[in-house]
């Protein structure tokens, strides 16, 4: 056996790759080291949100709410869960409110990359944290409309290990009653938004 | 697969033997009468006395052989043959000659002998080689190109044709010139062509002067993508090619398709350099492209490794390798790396004839393929960062990750016909 081994050994060490080849695979890897792949253990950790820009329709002035001194703080959990693009669907905030520290849970990577779509506008999940001056909410306190998440979603792309950049698209209504959908008040624009890795 | 690939065309690569006009080393054993010949040459060196019985030859009594001579032949190895030749092949043969000498045997066989097999030729079957003053023939195998290479810069491609450049092989090789689709630096010689066949692309070169080419191509049977360029090449010293040229791609019937169907969707000017003679050499290539296949439109530079290396007479390998880069990447800290192009291949070379045949046989005149096949992989990458687009900031946010896409390998098939004729001493 150790000399049909030897024998082996001797003739795989006498191959010589031509020049030509090794050109061929160095150049191939060399393209495909080019390229750095997204590992979703870079989203575990806590994320600060800073940096808004906001654009809502004019019955809806947010300006002056969504400010860095909000210090929103989101967790996306389990990062295995990256992939799962099982849908969320709630018109409740209370129920959205509850995946802050869970964003995989609401939240997914379509094509396993850095970039990821959320089922509802995550910034919801902090809504008692800013509601308190929001326009449908003051309706709400105003009258005692119900207020209830519409439809709306968000994107995300991981720039870097420490650094998001986000995109929420929401709306919010305050209705008179649950069966005629007259709303008093409705919230619609986009929040643009930019979280650091704490 | 892939060692079985390669051990079927390290079988098909095997050199068969034949020989053709611009052969420079062997005799040709597969013209007339084989076996006469090969007793001629066994006697020659050890049973003269059979050999000489040839110049009975002349006594003929045809007409034809009336203007025979006896002659004796002096072959390269040193070996004497006795006969009788045309008086016509007689006068107009010299040691430069590269036309066969026909020997006539006492047999009554004429046997056909490379002309670069021929060291002197004397009249009479007695005379001695002496006498003759004349130079060697020729450059034998495996003397220091250096010795007889043409001197100065003018004759480019001379040098090209001088087999002893690389001293290994029994013919020149026809397809110095290219990869698998990218040209090398070295060019065709004017009057030099080939059409080649890749896949469902079609495209034809065709050396318009030593130092230009042009190249044109297309889908078949449908022409939905076709091409044009051009390459100027010239020898700059005994190891070195540079080229520059420009091919530009077009989509012939994108505006029918839609209107937002770029029609030339990939142009490219490009400069190279060889190294290397025409058996061995690596290519070294970079320019400017113009692509709309990896991109939305970008203008990114290649940069493309290839290599040629003859491993015998009919077999070489070959590797082609692109990579594009996006510059404008890195001023926004991104990895400037579009996407690649690697491939490694079998060639089984074929060769050209010494006559110039532009529409003429699949063979050359000895039974030689004029053709020669490519058998190989290729790879195909490109890579795009994950992008955000923000309508708030109205840009679009960079991700410093990217997706890797690779598509292959794929089989990799060339056929090209070369026409011409074979590069000019």
């Amino acid at each position: 056996m150790n000399i049909i081994m030897n024998i082996i050994m001797k003739r795989t060490m006498t191959i010589k790759m031509p020049t030509t080849m090794k050109v061929g695979f160095v150049t191939l890897f060399a393209g495909v080291a080019c390229s750095t792949p997204f590992e979703p253990s870079v989203s575990e950790g806590v994320w600060l949100e800073s940096d808004y820009q906001v654009s809502f329709n004019q019955a809806c002035p947010v300006d002056s709410i969504f400010q860095d001194t909000l210090k929103l703080q989101y967790e996306f959990g389990d990062s295995s869960r990256y992939e799962d693009t099982g849908g969320f669907y709630s018109t409740s905030i209370d129920a959205i409110q509850t995946y802050r520290e869970n964003l995989w849970g609401i939240c997914s990577s379509r094509d396993a990359n850095a970039m990821f779509e959320c089922d509802v506008p995550i910034v919801l999940t902090h809504y008692d944290a800013w509601k308190e001056t929001f326009p449908v909410e003051v309706t709400s306190a105003e009258t005692g409309c119900i207020v209830s998440a519409e439809y709306g979603y968000s994107e995300g792309v991981f720039i870097d290990e420490t650094t998001i950049r986000l995109v929420n698209y929401l709306e919010v209504a305050c209705y008179t009653d649950t069966e005629s959908y007259n709303s008093l008040r409705t919230c619609s624009g986009t929040i643009s938004s930019l979280l650091t890795k704490q | 697969m892939i060692v079985l690939l390669c051990s079927m065309l390290i079988a098909f690569g095997q050199s068969p033997g034949l020989i053709d006009d611009d052969t420079v080393s062997t005799i040709d054993p597969s013209t007339d009468s084989p076996g006469n010949f090969a007793s001629q040459l066994e006697g020659s060196e050890g049973e003269e006395e059979k050999v000489e019985k040839v110049e009975k030859v002349a006594t003929n009594e045809s007409s034809e052989a009336a203007a025979l001579l006896p002659v004796s032949i002096r072959l390269v190895n040193g070996i004497v043959l006795t006969g009788s030749m045309n008086l016509q092949d007689i006068v107009t043969w010299s040691p430069a000659s590269d036309a066969p000498v026909s020997l006539h045997l006492e047999s009554g066989t004429t046997q056909s002998i490379d002309a670069s097999q021929v060291d002197a030729i004397v009249q009479g079957h007695e005379a001695s080689f002496e006498d003759t003053s004349a130079p060697p023939k020729r450059a034998e195998v495996g003397v220091e190109p250096s010795q007889n290479q043409t001197t100065g810069a003018t004759d480019d491609v001379a040098n090209l044709e001088n087999p002893s450049a690389s001293g290994q092989f029994s013919f020149i090789n026809p397809a110095a010139s290219r990869y698998l689709y990218a040209p090398s630096s070295i060019p065709l010689q004017q009057g030099q062509g080939y059409v080649s066949q890749k896949i469902l692309f079609t495209s034809l070169a065709f050396g318009v002067t030593d130092n230009v080419t042009l190249l044109m191509g297309t889908l078949v049977p449908i022409p939905l993508i076709s091409v044009v360029g051009g390459k100027y090449a010239r020898q700059i010293n005994s190891d070195w090619h540079v080229a520059a040229g420009a091919e530009v791609f077009f989509l012939p019937f994108a505006n029918t398709v839609s209107s937002n169907v770029p029609s030339a969707p990939l142009s490219i000017g490009f400069v190279s350099a060889t190294y290397g003679d025409l058996d061995s050499h690596i290519t070294f290539a970079t320019g400017v492209m113009y692509e709309q296949v990896f991109s939305n439109g970008n203008v990114v530079h290649p940069i493309m490794i290839a290599g040629h290396k003859r491993m015998s007479d009919r077999l070489a390998v070959v590797t082609e390798n692109w990579i594009l880069l996006n510059p404008d990447s890195l001023a926004e800290q991104r990895s400037p790396y579009v996407g690649s192009i690697s491939s490694l291949a079998f060639r089984l070379v074929g060769r050209r004839d010494q006559t110039y045949q532009v529409f003429g046989q699949l063979i050359t005149d000895n039974g030689y393929p004029r053709y020669t096949w490519d058998f190989g992989l290729v790879v195909v990458s490109t890579s795009s960062p994950a992008t955000l687009d923000d309508p708030v900031m109205d840009t679009t946010h960079y991700s410093l990750y990217s997706d890797v896409f690779n598509v292959g390998p794929m089989p990799w098939i060339d056929y090209t016909w070369h026409f011409g004729p074979a590069r000019r001493p």
